[in-house]
């Protein structure tokens, strides 16, 4: 039965009715702000006295800010290393751990860190790493006697220590959702190889991995996305020191804004971090659009 | 033959060893933080800096730490806010993103796309960009340093995930189920109500589990909205601490676990809906 043109038009009423909260709170508390952001990027500005226009000035300092540099190379290392451990690592452990008889036991302890605060897993991995009192080192002195490495205060060990904190708290992440697709992966292709004499590796690197690479790209996605908006992790255990060594470029944002008073030249660093993260999640929009089944 | 047979068995059984001692030195690794946490926070400082075995149990108890981190450091006041912000947001966020995933879901209408886009775009987009206007916005609607404020942003930054989780699972359900009351003659109003939320309770379940967790933990919108001590979440409380108690290991370890007990519980009752919610999408993208 077809719906008569009267309900059809009080359909359409009703159904911008129904989105009405959601889009004035999305628009107004989230989008219009994003584009004021966009505005004083272009101004000098101490959020005091009177912004002053200057064009593009903001932008191009960052290519005489040494700090802007370092903080924009620890990004880069921080994207790059979570590709390598928790999303690598995560379709490794996922792999590992279909058809275990212990691998939901397993599952629930890569999960726990998860379910933790970035602050949380910060303050615990600060006592790990501790120079004087910390576990790493006193494993280590059980090797080489008196061994005391201060790794939250030397470059580039802060960032490495602070990776660690990340990879334990993002595995499980990638790990869960690549276990959720290779449960949909249908076991006629893997059987067949199977008898024609195929490898472990062979299967994987020919049959599964091919039809795993839907979830792939959602899980790179996502942590690209994520590791370049690091934050709490770095807030916690270094604030970025010393002497803003391991900052990443939103924790610069951070401090040139509210402890530098610099708030045109931190949304201007605000506006290329969201333009990195537009970059790294086009070709997922895109491949989302064409199915119309956007989602996260 | 014998040896030929035995020669790959025996190498096959080493693997074997290989790959569980392997896997079991990295579930340590995963549980040796959290088990470490549990034992510091138990210690007192005297035994702490006795000793550089920080993987020993505790030779004495001290739950004094605890209270010690509960009632003087004000960690309850904290978690108390955490919890006055994080239930009003998880429900705002649910109720009106469960509104605009039933429009989306089962009306055509112009823009449908268009407004699917503007959300992927607000959720996506890193909170840095919305820094400094907010922390304005928030003082022009006298927002800032209020538990509305937060809330209200919290509730808006969140919709455009439940919107399209909700919606997507919507789209899943018949829609002749939607199309047979209408023209029975029932209102839109109960159809939503009747039929599509009672049918979306376990993906509403599994949505405002991982809200619960996510607002549980944030700390951005906090640090940006809130100055009063009275009104710090637990994140932000356990940030400072941090700061200020840095060499009192079992302090700082016990104000950890406090932080972290309610989203660890959360995930432990409810782990089913978690596990799935989190996946859902990757299993359809």
């Amino acid at each position: 039965m077809r719906a008569s043109p009267r309900t059809k038009k009080h359909h359409q009423a009703l159904s911008y009715l129904l989105i009405l909260p959601a889009f004035a709170l999305v628009v107004g508390l989230l989008l219009l702000p994003m584009a004021q952001n966009l505005y004083y990027s272009f101004f000098q500005w101490d959020g005091i006295s009177k912004e002053i226009f200057v064009g593009l000035k903001n932008y191009l300092a960052f290519f005489a800010d040494p700090n802007f540099a370092r903080s924009f190379l620890n990004t880069l290392v921080w994207v790059v290393a979570t590709l390598a451990f928790p999303v690598l690592g995560g379709l490794i452990i996922a792999n590992f751990l279909r058809g275990l008889r212990l691998g939901n036991l397993f599952k629930s302890i890569f999960f726990i860190p998860l379910t933790i605060s970035f602050v949380a897993t910060g303050a615990i991995w600060s006592n790990m790493f501790s120079r004087d009192l910390g576990v790493l080192n006193g494993l280590i002195a059980l090797f080489i006697p008196k061994f005391k490495l201060s790794w939250l205060t030397s470059v580039p060990l802060n960032t490495v220590a602070m990776l660690f904190a990340w990879v334990w708290q993002q595995l499980g992440t990638s790990m869960v959702l690549f276990l959720a697709g290779l449960s949909t992966i249908p076991r006629d292709p893997v059987e067949a190889s199977i008898l024609d004499g195929a490898s472990k590796w062979q299967i994987f690197r020919h049959v599964t991995f091919p039809m795993l690479q839907p979830v792939t790209t959602v899980v790179i996605t996502m942590a690209m996305v994520n590791s370049f908006k690091t934050f709490d992790i770095i807030y916690v255990m270094t604030r970025g020191g010393p002497y803003r060594s391991s900052e990443t470029l939103a924790i610069t944002m951070f401090r040139e804004t509210f402890t530098m008073f610099n708030m045109g030249y931190g949304a201007a660093i605000s506006v290329l971090l969201s333009i990195l993260v537009i970059l790294v999640s086009v070709f997922y929009i895109k491949n989302m659009w064409k199915k119309d089944l956007l989602y996260y | 033959m014998e040896t030929r047979k035995n020669g790959p068995d025996a190498r096959k059984t080493l693997l074997t060893l290989l790959f569980y001692v392997f896997s079991t030195l990295i579930v340590a690794l995963w549980l040796l933080p959290i088990l470490i946490a549990v034992f510091t926070s138990l210690k007192s400082m005297d035994e702490i800096m006795g000793s550089s075995k920080m993987w020993t149990p505790p030779k004495v108890l001290h739950w004094e730490n605890f209270t010690r981190v509960w009632n003087k450091v004000g960690m309850s006041a904290y978690v108390l806010n955490t919890f006055l912000i994080t239930v009003p947001s998880v429900v705002g966020a649910l109720l009106v993103s469960s509104l605009s995933g039933f429009a989306l879901a089962f009306y055509r209408f112009r823009l449908n796309k268009a407004v699917l886009v503007l959300f992927i775009a607000g959720m996506l987009i890193p909170f840095q960009m919305l820094m400094i206007p907010v922390f304005r916005l928030s003082d022009a609607l006298s927002l800032r340093d209020t538990r509305p404020g937060v809330i209200l942003f919290h509730i808006a930054f969140q919709l455009g995930f439940c919107t399209f989780f909700l919606r997507n699972f919507m789209r899943t359900i018949p829609f002749s189920l939607v199309e047979a009351p209408r023209i029975d003659g029932a209102s839109e109003w109960t159809i939503y109500r009747k039929i599509i939320m009672p049918l979306s309770i376990s993906s509403l379940a599994a949505l405002g589990v991982l809200e619960f967790t996510w607002i549980w933990n944030d700390l951005l919108w906090s640090l940006v909205l809130i100055q009063s001590d009275s009104l710090k979440p637990v994140t932000l409380g356990l940030a400072n601490m941090q700061g200020e108690f840095v060499s009192y290991y079992n302090m700082t370890a016990a104000g950890s676990i406090i932080a972290a007990i309610a989203p660890l519980g959360v995930f432990l009752l409810f782990q089913r809906y978690f596990i799935s919610g989190l996946t859902v999408g990757a299993e359809k993208g």
